[in-house]
């Protein structure tokens, strides 16, 4: 799951961050059934929303960057860098 | 039986995630991820949380990652072989899955006397989580309509071509009003290909 750290590819990095928080929600929802509880997998319902908004703002996001440098790879951004 | 399905699936997933990550292809690691979905599905069935696997197939197995791949087939990050090329080989799979896929479809909707409505599998679930949701976690859910009504106009505010910018990439101190043309400029390197500029020199 640290693949965030390695890659480059901004496409990547995301699906990356998609798969993170899958495995939260896998552990949500099994702990869920081990405490016998609907509370866990309404939380996973909470994350799969945000993680939806997420994923629509980021693709701009990355489509807008895109646009403006001709390449999705996050070492090129570096114009916040000291 | 579950213990068998259960440890297929999860290797599944977990060959999948890893895949994902190392996968060089950005196409190849959407396609895992895919992949990878689908085996949670499943282990939410089996862990008998069937709204969640719902959710989890039509919002991430279907949205997202339409979403993912379209930006990926768009941006398209350095292929050097035509898209048609690469797929060639798997012209006759294609067509094997697709007869077979109909002929399926076809036997199962002649064979299928028993009502839809017959045997639906414990619904106290989805009652369970339904009554949490409107009950107790109601503020929650209705902030995160507005959240996702931010994330739509958002989206779309950061994702929309500015037209005002002043002067265009090719220095002719207009934008250009085409929003067609104006991507295949983008995609071009900033290179306009002779005939676009024929083009551009006749609008103007």
């Amino acid at each position: 799951m640290a693949g965030v750290f390695l890659r480059k590819n901004a496409l990547t990095i995301f699906m990356s961050v998609e798969l993170m928080l899958n495995a939260v929600n896998l552990a949500f929802v099994a702990f869920a059934r081990m405490l016998n509880q609907v509370d866990g997998q309404v939380f996973v319902f909470f994350v799969m929303t945000v993680a939806a908004a997420e994923v629509a703002v980021g693709l701009a996001i990355i489509i807008d960057i895109f646009r403006s440098r001709r390449s999705v790879d996050v070492d090129d951004l570096s114009a916040l860098r000291g | 039986m579950e213990a068998i399905i259960f440890s297929i699936v999860a290797a599944v997933a977990v060959v999948s995630g890893i895949g994902v990550v190392i996968q060089r292809r950005a196409m190849y690691s959407a396609l895992l991820l895919v992949a990878n979905f689908f085996c949670l599905a499943v282990l939410y069935i089996l862990l008998g949380a069937y709204f969640i696997a719902a959710v989890q197939v039509a919002v991430y197995a279907g949205a997202v990652m339409v979403l993912m791949l379209f930006v990926i087939m768009l941006l398209d990050v350095g292929h050097p072989e035509p898209l048609e090329r690469r797929f060639r080989p798997f012209k006759p799979l294609g067509i094997v899955a697709a007869v077979a896929f109909l002929t399926l479809a076809i036997l199962v909707t002649l064979n299928s006397q028993t009502p839809a409505r017959g045997g639906v599998p414990d619904l106290d679930n989805i009652t369970a989580v339904a009554t949490a949701l409107y009950t107790r976690y109601l503020l929650p859910f209705e902030v995160t309509s507005v959240l996702l009504l931010a994330a739509i106009l958002g989206a779309v505010v950061i994702a929309h071509k500015r037209e005002v910018k002043g002067t265009s990439e090719n220095g002719a101190g207009r934008v250009l009003l085409d929003p067609q043309r104006h991507l295949v400029h983008d995609r071009d390197g900033g290179r306009v290909p002779e005939k676009e500029r024929a083009h551009d020199l006749h609008v103007r």
